[in-house]
């Protein structure tokens, strides 16, 4: 008997070992997406939480089961293929600021052990015990915490480039575009993905290459920066002169996110490099963001900005066309020439060769390539 | 109906009324005396967990049984409740296995930046710690401790993660930036006999090393095989872009010397490409698929027959998978080469470190009059920096045994002949 009181002593002393100084963030995939936008929302949000609670730094647990590998919703990813997604996924964990541990755990017993231990030790998680044991998530994940924060503190953690990828991608735009103006574009085409899904929110391509035409004459110091999947971006996008595709020169998306980072501007579709841009610094556009998400933005169906964000981040509700963009672009131009100049001290030359910024498009028979 | 329907159906209901009522008396008994007797087993297994009574391995004690029931109980259950009873199985159950447990738990480090060397180095772990350990079962999983003191600034990360988690047998692994944080957290990445083997001057593996010159001997000369899971989708993935960019072609996977940048060195490029440019002149259906990344900076001006896939959205995984599949593999014995190998492709292996290579070593030659059905694998090994003359020389053995295996006459046909793959130039082999 004595044994056995001394075992279960020992178990919850062995328990009590986890250090409660840090955060916990646990991502288990078996209720919880593989998607880029969720996972940095996530991030923001347990950002926000460890500074609540005056934790400096975060430890993150990424837990999935081989033999189920991913929620319902998510049937195509299956034991034969989630390598795959997980391997393009995994950057995105390196994002999470403060961020001190990674630990990707397939096997149920050890990640019990962990999940049991931090909750005994009382080392403050998210989610918690019993949400993790409810499998309660629910999407899409609004900016409820976030908004909260931002209006007691004024402002809102910002996610970092990947760890290890930040130094690369500084020295990378230095050396290949210098002087250049770096605008990372992400028109969505779920169309061209391996699965389609709500294609009605697709951007429309041709108007986006008459936007990239234009830029091209107008600013030819600015370089555009394709981002997304291999599968996502049309062929004809390769033939235009001030378009870099990273993926298309053996870059993934830890790259990517980097370039994005320390880039001058983005603007696309609401997606999950949206979401990066979203909780960064740097200066966008979203464009045809689908107005059931203003609920769980906490803002009106129109609005201009997110509570948190900034004068030169801007948001549009309805279906982009080349005048938009353009008009888009030229607004946050300014504000990203500014923000460069401020932060490398110096005056590259000016952006344009025409006296005016401020031009209209053509018209709408500007033959195209579609 | 008629009276004889009627009736008839009547005694089948009755018929079929007594069976269920006398299955149901019987299955009421048989349940009854079933659970009298799982119950006492259950009380006697909880009996003896309370009073530490075991005859056997710790793996048989009681407590351990009580586990994986509670395990059995909540598999493929997802209510809370279930959910509890497992997790507080899978919590004991690790604990008591962290308790008595012993080599499933390995540490790498590394100090310096992550280049080809490192991602093969990370390899020659795995090999390292199978050979070491050769009491572990052959399917039995360990976990991975990565101890990357330098890696804040390496964008290689990525590729030593996905090198990692692509192992048959790497179940967990555990990153940490600072040695301090992962002191601290040995208790729940390292057993209690790991903890105090450390303790007491067991070093970790340093990536930076590498391990001896006979564990990368053997390493070169044996491959590694569970280093590298066969991925379906690297396959298919190979198998589209070959059928859409050169049908019919014979690909060969070809893995060259990185620079430090992680790209091909442009001096090794220009050597291989006159490689490549003999092998085409007599076999034109051959494309080689560049498994390394293509400078970024220059203008890698390569043949149509030569394509970087990293450069054509295959990933880092998806590039072994390239090393893996393809029919022929030709370069160094890097973490691509070693792919190639464990999957026992045929081709021409360079050895990647002029130490480790000692002496020149042929599997054999077969001629061309030996039935083709009876082809042991060829693979041709040569030191790290061997003539050209030598490369073209095997790599022509090699595809001319290929084309007596497939007793494909188009094969051998010249390229003036109609049908055959036209490869078109676009560029940096895009």
């Amino acid at each position: 008997m004595i044994a056995a009181i001394d075992g279960y002593r020992a178990f919850k002393r062995a328990l009590a070992q986890a250090d409660p100084n840090s955060f916990l963030c646990v991502i288990d995939f078996l209720y919880q997406h593989y998607a880029l936008g969720d996972i940095l929302t996530t991030e923001i949000d347990v950002a926000i939480m460890a500074s609540e609670q005056g934790r400096e730094h975060i430890d993150l647990v990424v837990a999935l089961d081989p033999g189920r590998p991913a929620a319902s919703l998510q049937g195509f990813i299956t034991p034969l293929n989630y390598l795959m997604y997980l391997d393009n996924l995994y950057p995105a964990f390196l994002c999470m600021p403060k961020l001190r541990s990674l630990k990707l755990i397939r096997d149920r017993l050890t990640f019990s052990y962990t999940m049991l231990a931090k909750a005994v030790s009382k080392q403050p998680m998210w989610p918690s015990l019993q949400s993790h044991l409810r499998m309660a998530q629910s999407y899409p994940l609004g900016h409820k915490r976030i908004n909260a924060f931002h209006e007691r503190n004024g402002y809102v953690p910002k996610l970092t480039a990947p760890i290890g990828y930040d130094s690369w991608a500084k020295q990378f735009l230095k050396q290949q575009m210098p002087g250049r103006t770096i605008v990372v574009i992400n028109p969505r085409q779920s169309a061209l993905a391996s699965v389609a899904a709500v294609v009605y929110r697709d951007a429309p391509l041709p108007e986006w290459y008459r936007f990239l035409r234009l830029v091209s004459e107008r600013y030819p110091k600015v370089m555009f920066f394709m981002v997304g999947g291999f599968v996502e971006w049309e062929n004809a996008l390769q033939r235009l002169p001030n378009v870099y595709i990273p993926r298309a020169h053996g870059l993934t998306l830890g790259h990517e996110l980097a370039i994005l980072a320390n880039a001058d501007m983005f603007i696309g579709t609401s997606s999950g490099f949206a979401t990066f841009a979203t909780f960064s610094d740097i200066p966008y556009a979203i464009v045809n963001i689908e107005h059931f998400f203003a609920n769980y933005a906490g803002v009106e169906p129109g609005a201009e900005h997110y509570p948190f964000g900034h004068a030169d981040q801007l948001l549009t509700w309805e279906r982009e066309n080349c005048a938009t963009l353009l008009d888009l672009f030229e607004r946050i131009l300014d504000a990203a020439a500014l923000r460069r100049r401020e932060a490398s001290g110096e005056y590259p030359a000016p952006l344009l060769d025409q006296p005016s910024s401020r031009s209209k498009p053509p018209a709408a028979n500007v033959v195209t390539t579609n | 109906m008629s009276l004889r329907q009627n009736a008839f159906r009547a005694l089948r209901r009755y018929y079929v009324r007594q069976q269920s009522i006398n299955s149901l008396v019987s299955r009421i008994v048989a349940g009854t005396f079933r659970w009298s007797w799982e119950s006492y087993k259950l009380a006697r297994l909880f009996w003896s967990a309370f009073v530490g009574r075991n005859d056997g391995s710790w793996g048989d004690a009681p407590a351990q049984r009580l586990g994986y029931l509670g395990l059995r109980i909540a598999t493929n259950k997802f209510t809370a409740g279930y959910r509890r009873i497992g997790m507080m199985s899978s919590a004991m159950l690790k604990y008591r296995e962290m308790q008595h447990i012993d080599k499933m738990n390995f540490v790498a480090r590394l100090d310096q930046p992550i280049d080809q060397t490192i991602l093969r180095n990370l390899v020659a772990w795995h090999q390292n710690v199978i050979l070491e350990n050769p009491e572990i079962p052959p399917h039995a999983l360990f976990n991975l401790v990565l101890r990357l003191t330098r890696a804040r600034n390496d964008a290689r990360i990525g590729d030593l993660l996905s090198l990692g988690y692509l192992s048959d047998r790497v179940n967990n692994i555990s990153l940490y930036w600072d040695d301090a944080v992962a002191d601290a957290d040995m208790p729940f990445t390292m057993s209690k006999r790991e903890i105090q083997k450390r303790a007491s001057g067991q070093s970790d593996f340093d990536l930076a090393q590498g391990g001896s010159p006979e564990l990368l001997r053997l390493l070169e000369l044996a491959g590694c095989p569970g280093a590298f899971k066969l991925l379906l989708g690297s396959r298919k993935k190979l198998n589209d872009f070959l059928k859409a960019a050169a049908p019919g072609c014979i690909s060969i996977a070809v893995s060259l010397h990185e620079a430090a940048d992680g790209a091909v060195a442009q001096v090794e490029l220009e050597r291989w490409t006159a490689v490549f440019q003999r092998v085409h002149a007599e076999f034109p259906y051959v494309l080689f698929c560049v498994v390394n990344r293509a400078d970024l900076a220059g203008e890698s001006d390569v043949p149509p027959y030569v394509r970087f896939v990293q450069d054509l959205g295959f990933s880092f995984l998806e590039a072994i998978g390239t090393a893996q599949y393809a029919d022929h593999f030709v370069g160094v014995l890097d973490a691509f080469g070693l792919a190639a190998l464990a999957n026992k492709r045929t081709g021409v292996y360079l050895s990647f470190d002029p130490q480790i290579y000692v002496a020149h070593e042929l599997a054999f030659a077969v001629s061309e009059d030996e039935d083709p059905t009876e082809l042991a694998p060829d693979v041709w090994r040569f030191p790290s920096s061997p003539t050209t003359d030598d490369i073209v020389d095997s790599l022509m053995g090699v595809l001319r045994r290929d084309a007596l295996a497939a007793k494909s006459p188009e094969v051998l046909a010249s390229p003036h002949d109609s049908g055959g793959p036209e490869l078109k130039s676009s560029g940096r082999g895009r």
